[in-house]
């Protein structure tokens, strides 16, 4: 069977319809502030050089850059950090001019709701464990962030709450889970991925696997609230990273790779505080190390556009539509996921 | 299986049928749909054109290289190619 043999099949030629009307977003990523309460463990933030710029806190010079991207084509936006929620003005400029995005946040501080992007509210473990790993900026342990986003977001359908898995917290998802499930959000998982230059203990080291199957477990035990395929988990927690797997697209590994773009490779770029961008730096989590990248960022563009691998057989295809509909539904507001089409 | 022989008019029409599942104004696109219209200029979008290039190799059983892509901007210069993927085949 081929890939048109493949659109015969009922099931999956809806899907295929349902994902395609998104392959006109053209996105790329925009730090719009180098202030954050907290210093993570691992942070990409801080770590290289770009953090290093002057922030523009100018609200009417970046709508006046916004301008054009959107003459670039730009129709979705990233928003980060350090920590968007504490430049207010900005995100309201950035929504007025491209309406379609989404916010990566702390969750410390409520992000006004008029701004209608997505909020992906990250989580780094239990009660025990996210005080470790995320301290505050001054060195002393941080504060159990869950309760406070929590309490932030009640009754507000932006946000989705990305648990990080990293070599020692596999099991603290469980509270995280009930907690999260007991408020009537969604979760959904992301895997620890080395910056460049370190040794982070958080890094999985004979733990995938483990991994996995909490994901299964928790996709069985959740279904409600779990955004996630069985593909993503197999995908996310094999011994080589994404970029081994599959090559990663995005302008930074294209120029490394010493390869012309297309599509996201050309038009991808990662924005600094100061509206300038380093086309070697442009993906969508800098100064990671390409060989240990497992982002759930990265695989959102790596794992879609790589279609051309996944049409070998049909459970290949079937991997890539759970894959591509679960990614819409992390990323776009009001995005239902359906019902996995991969039987692992 | 050997491979198929191609004609740009073949090519277009296989390019026809998959923009016709995008998110295209088709009317407007139709009359400049030609063997030498620059993909680019047509405003395809990458994973639409990746889904052009899998029908292709479905239909004329030759295999399009991700990294040939780039190179690949036209219905003219694709029919070149496979004609060539074609020729090596054999």
């Amino acid at each position: 069977m081929g890939f048109t043999e493949y659109l015969e099949v009922p099931a999956l030629a809806e899907r295929y319809r349902k994902v395609r009307k998104y392959f006109h977003l053209r996105e790329s990523a925009y730090d719009v502030t180098s202030a954050c309460q907290l210093r993570c463990d691992g942070c990409f933030y801080f770590s290289g050089e770009k953090y290093k710029t002057k922030d523009n806190r100018d609200p009417e010079a970046w709508r006046d850059f916004l301008g054009h991207e959107r003459e670039r084509g730009i129709n979705y936006v990233n928003l980060a950090g350090a920590e968007p929620a504490l430049v207010p003005k900005v995100l309201e400029v950035f929504h007025q001019m491209i309406p379609q995005g989404n916010i990566f946040s702390n969750g410390l501080r409520r992000i006004d709701p008029a701004v209608r992007y997505r909020i992906h509210l990250s989580v780094w473990g239990d009660h025990n464990g996210d005080p470790i790993y995320r301290k505050y900026a001054g060195g002393r342990p941080g504060p159990h962030c869950l309760p406070i986003q929590l309490e932030n977001y009640r009754h507000d359908e932006r946000p989705i709450f990305v648990y990080t898995f990293n070599n020692e917290n596999i099991d603290q998802v469980d509270e995280v889970l009930e907690m999260v499930s007991a408020e009537g959000h969604q979760l959904t998982f992301n895997v620890f991925s080395l910056p460049e230059h370190s040794a982070s203990k958080l890094k999985l080291r004979d733990t995938l696997v483990r991994t996995r199957d909490k994901m299964q477990e928790a996709m069985e035990d959740y279904p409600e609230t779990v955004v996630y395929s069985h593909y993503n988990a197999a995908v996310h927690t094999q011994e080589q990273s994404l970029h081994g797997q599959f090559g990663c697209p995005y302008p930074r590994a294209q120029i490394m790779d010493g390869r012309e773009g297309v599509g996201i490779g050309k038009t991808f770029r990662s924005y600094r505080t100061d509206l300038t961008h380093v086309p070697a730096s442009d993906c969508c989590i800098p100064d990671t190390d390409c060989a240990d990248c497992r982002h759930y960022a990265a695989g959102s563009a790596i794992v879609t556009s790589r279609l051309s691998m996944h049409v070998d057989s049909e459970e290949q295809f079937r991997g890539w539509l759970d894959y591509v509909d679960t990614y819409l539904a992390i990323w776009i507001l009001g995005y239902t996921k359906g019902e996995n089409l991969y039987v692992h | 299986m050997p491979a198929k022989q191609s004609s740009e008019t073949e090519i277009l029409d296989v390019l026809w049928q998959s923009l016709r599942g995008g998110n295209y104004d088709l009317e407007a696109m139709k009359p400049r749909l030609q063997p030498d219209s620059r993909f680019d200029d047509l405003g395809i979008d990458s994973l639409d054109m990746t889904d052009f290039f899998i029908r292709i190799e479905d239909i004329y059983k030759v295999k399009i290289m991700q990294e040939d892509y780039p190179t690949l901007g036209s219905v003219r210069t694709l029919h070149e190619y496979i004609t060539q993927r074609s020729a090596t085949s054999h």
